[in-house]
């Protein structure tokens, strides 16, 4: 009895009945299946053939036939379509005849480093335990490759709901934010028109003038949403920072106006995602400079271990952020001046949020000035 | 009380499964049945029967068609060591022993090997061995499975040099 690649394929009505003809012989106890981990202790066994397989140890100390055969057995990992073969071995225990068995070792990497034992009744038509071996090994690898499919697939679902879930946001954004702006430069161009019409030459210089205006802070808010909507992606590297460094080369290349900054605590150098970081650092400093009501101030960026993460603490003495905006500050096109598009925080947010870690606002203006923002950046990244 | 494999190796009908069967059961059949490929028996010695306190034996009983074969067998793996059957009544079988003796001790070095000359109960105890086989370095046990005689002294010899070279 010959096969095919093609005669194996579980989609071939022939090797399907070939399978079910070796169920067959499975449950008639004519053969045996025994499931060894990676140190060959038996984890499993079908089949009453393999009743005399002690369960929980490794079958190499427990089945006389196969005391001292680790390395063999164990030699048959990584090496394709390579078995080991013990035929017609009897285990003797009482004066009665004991049955012959054949014992066929195989290898399943595919399956997480275990190792099958076929053992089979001497005396059964060798072709078909050779078909039949082949038929559990075909039909196991098809299954580790089903199986290994279907975890990919899971992985592209949730990439894609994240992905579809930053499209909705894109999108309400888009339509929502920046609805006004485009509405102000449609009520200009009725505007101009009418002035034009009236021969005010003035009223329409005016309002041209501030049509400019309009699409420019139109063209700066497309460009801050694009910065926004392309931070925080998974497909940003793993790399090696030095967080003083980083820190220090961050506040060097700030315009901080009279704002003394000090720089304390402990930086520690991690594996993370350098980009997210400057970015988050980078737009924290900036705002704290930007919406300082004084000539001069102080600004304290300190960094404490917490365990499994770096905790990041940016604190100014400037006018603060009353409570009821605290949450709102963190969405995009909110700002609470008149300085900037409203997004550098939201962009800190995504940011802390792509590298699993947290951010939070402690400031009220009713009790004192200052507001500080504590963030929790995790020591490792997981993508 | 970790196991130790011991071969049973010769030529067909030399005994090798009346010796097994001798030594773990305790009994002898006259009825003459070939071993087709490998029968393993399990075989406990008691403390105080040698040096080394107690012993567990897994023997394999081979196949004598394997013939030299059985060298360069997958079960001859792992072995601690060998014994040697030879038919007495047949010099063929006592010349092919040497052979396999040389054989073994080359594939598996270090391990125990040791002869038997089986059948004693059917000859005169002065039987000449052949000159190769009384020659030999290989320490010779003259046993008869059908008595017993020597058939477990022949394993207590090899429990005590497997235990003392520590195999």
């Amino acid at each position: 009895m010959s096969s095919t690649a093609a005669d194996s394929s579980l989609e071939n009505p022939m090797g399907r009945a070939r399978l079910q003809a070796g169920g067959l012989l499975a449950s008639r106890g004519l053969y045996g299946f025994v499931w060894l981990d990676e140190d060959l202790i038996v984890r499993q066994r079908f089949g009453n053939v393999v009743d005399f397989v002690e369960t929980g140890v490794p079958v190499t100390q427990s089945v006389p036939p196969l005391i001292g055969l680790e390395e063999e057995i164990k030699a048959l990992k990584g090496v394709p379509n390579n078995e080991l073969r013990l035929p017609n071995v009897s285990i003797v225990t009482t004066e009665a005849a004991e049955p012959r068995l054949n014992m066929l070792f195989y290898s399943f990497a595919e399956l997480g480093d275990y190792y099958l034992m076929v053992v089979s009744r001497s005396g059964v038509d060798p072709n078909l335990e050779v078909e039949f071996s082949r038929q559990i090994r075909a039909r196991l690898m098809a299954e580790a490759e089903a199986f290994a499919k279907s975890k990919e697939l899971a992985r592209a679902n949730a990439d894609l709901k994240v992905l579809n879930g930053n499209l909705e946001q894109f999108a309400a954004i888009v339509t929502h934010d920046l609805k006004a702006p485009m509405r102000a430069v449609r009520y200009l161009v009725d505007e101009i028109e009418t002035a034009v019409g009236a021969n005010d030459g003035d009223a329409a210089h005016t309002k041209l003038q501030e049509l400019r205006r309009q699409t420019t802070r139109l063209s700066s808010m497309l460009s801050a949403l694009l910065h926004y909507s392309s931070a925080g992606l998974s497909q940003q590297p793993i790399e090696t920072v030095d967080t003083r460094a980083l820190v220090t080369e961050i506040v060097r290349s700030l315009p901080h106006r009279g704002i003394e900054v000090d720089i304390r605590g402990t930086w520690p150098t991690l594996d993370t995602l350098l980009t997210p970081l400057d970015l988050t650092l980078r737009n924290l400093i900036d705002n704290t400079v930007k919406h300082h009501d004084r000539d001069t101030g102080n600004l304290v960026i300190a960094c404490a271990d917490a365990g499994s993460a770096i905790e990041i603490t940016v604190a100014d003495d400037g006018p603060g952020i009353a409570p009821e905006h605290h949450a709102s500050v963190f969405l995009p096109y909110r700002t609470l001046t008149d300085g900037g598009e409203g997004m550098g925080l939201a962009i800190v947010q995504k940011m802390v949020d792509a590298a699993g870690g947290a951010i939070t606002l402690a400031s009220n203006p009713t009790e004192g000035r200052g507001t500080t923002f504590r963030i929790r950046w995790p020591k490792q990244i997981a993508l | 009380m970790r196991p130790r494999k011991i071969m049973l190796l010769g030529e067909i009908g030399v005994g090798k499964s009346s010796i097994a069967r001798r030594l773990v059961f305790g009994r002898f059949e006259s009825d003459y049945k070939p071993t087709l490929g490998v029968d393993v028996y399990s075989y406990e010695i008691e403390p105080g029967l040698f040096p080394g306190g107690a012993a567990k034996f897994i023997i394999w009983d081979t196949d004598g068609n394997f013939r030299d074969n059985i060298l360069s067998h997958i079960y001859i793996k792992q072995a601690a060591g060998a014994l040697i059957v030879g038919d007495v009544t047949r010099q063929t079988t006592l010349e092919s022993m040497v052979h396999l003796g040389h054989g073994f001790m080359e594939a598996m070095p270090g391990r125990y090997c040791g002869f038997l000359i089986n059948k004693t109960d059917l000859v005169d105890a002065s039987i000449e061995l052949p000159p190769a086989l009384a020659q030999s370095t290989i320490p010779i046990v003259r046993t008869s499975a059908k008595t017993g005689e020597n058939v477990r002294e022949a394993f207590l010899g090899a429990a005590d040099v497997i235990h003392r070279r520590g195999l």
